[in-house]
């Protein structure tokens, strides 16, 4: 498993894991997809023929085969000849204002 | 009937009704948070439907770069991450249009903040509303700030931005318009090519709504003045 840092000065919010081949780094993001299939799937949503996840309304919880379905979890990125792979969300902060 | 007699029939006949800024004509893009029905869920949000009628619907096929979602209250971009949604061809290629923003800002670092691009970096945008510290301003090309302006964090805001080819104009809270001018941008500069809230901000989006032509100020206020209603500005 890589370490977590800044991904580059001009995408300092980026917080990924760092490896050192792009082999690691495809690995993990493989393992992150298959999480977030299986996370999808136990909230309701469905996978199609590609395995590409259909979302669901958020409303009412029905499948939205006609909406952008989610193809992958993130592309490999690249800097100063490491490599790295986006960290799952963490909602680290809420919403207070109030309708 | 006239355009300004449409205009004038729809806005005085809106009192009573339920409100919508499809009253008024040219409304290509409207994405409110209030509408559950609109948001489609997969990791976190893959497409905010657009309520226009013109299916210009913002999207990402990505799972980590998917928004999460606060049910009836915002679409909610963190910067641990690259959120952002994609607008699609006919967004991207307007190059007049006004649009209406509401949506509350978080940071804990007085830097930039981006509110309309499609990426995580200033490069890959053409079009940012920027916020530097609680200043508020139009990044096209160079950063124009309006120092009258001021956006505090974890501050509901109604921000208004027009765009004639490469001049932008910006206004807050109902003020008046200001034109941030065009030096340093080109034609490129007044595309929308999606939201997000990237730069160390955190950015919450309540309500979008988008024209693809100039309003006249009638228009503009009649906007202003529900999103005031509806939003508790």
């Amino acid at each position: 498993m890589g370490t977590v840092r800044p991904i580059s000065d001009t995408a300092e919010i980026a917080i990924s894991y760092e490896f050192v081949t792009r082999e690691e780094a495809i690995a993990q993001q493989d393992t992150l997809w298959e999480e977030a299939k299986a996370d999808a799937i136990k909230r309701g949503c469905q996978l199609d023929g590609n395995g590409y996840i259909i979302g669901v309304n958020a409303e009412s919880g029905a499948p939205m085969p006609d909406a952008q379905r989610t193809t992958k979890w993130a592309d490999v990125g690249s800097v100063d000849g490491k490599f790295y792979v986006q960290k799952k969300s963490e909602k680290t902060i809420e919403v207070i204002t109030e309708l | 009937m006239s355009s300004s007699g449409y205009i004038s029939t729809a806005l005085s006949g809106s009192t009573g009704m339920s409100y919508s800024p499809r009253q008024i004509p040219g409304c290509v893009g409207w994405w409110t948070a209030r509408d559950a029905s609109t948001i489609t869920i997969a990791t976190g949000v893959s497409q905010w439907g657009d309520k226009s009628g013109f299916g210009n619907h913002l999207t990402q096929a990505t799972a980590a770069d998917q928004p999460t979602y606060t049910t009836s209250v915002s679409v909610d971009f963190n910067p641990a991450n690259t959120h952002n949604l994609i607008a699609p061809a006919p967004i991207v290629a307007l190059t007049t249009w006004e649009m209406f923003i509401v949506a509350t800002s978080f940071s804990s670092n007085a830097t930039w903040r981006a509110l309309l691009n499609s990426g995580a970096t200033t490069s890959a945008t053409l079009l940012m509303l920027n916020i530097g510290g609680t200043q508020y301003g139009i990044w096209n090309g160079g950063f124009v700030q309006n120092g009258t302006n001021t956006w505090p964090n974890s501050t509901k805001k109604m921000a208004r931005v027009k765009a004639l080819g490469t001049q932008i104009y910006q206004s807050l809270d109902g003020n008046a318009l200001t034109l941030t001018g065009s030096s340093g941008g080109s034609t490129g500069y007044s595309q929308i090519e999606g939201v997000c809230w990237p730069f160390q901000g955190f950015g919450n989006i309540h309500e979008l709504i988008l024209f693809n032509r100039e309003l006249s100020e009638t228009e503009a206020d009649f906007i202003e003045h529900n999103n005031r209603k509806v939003w508790a500005l």
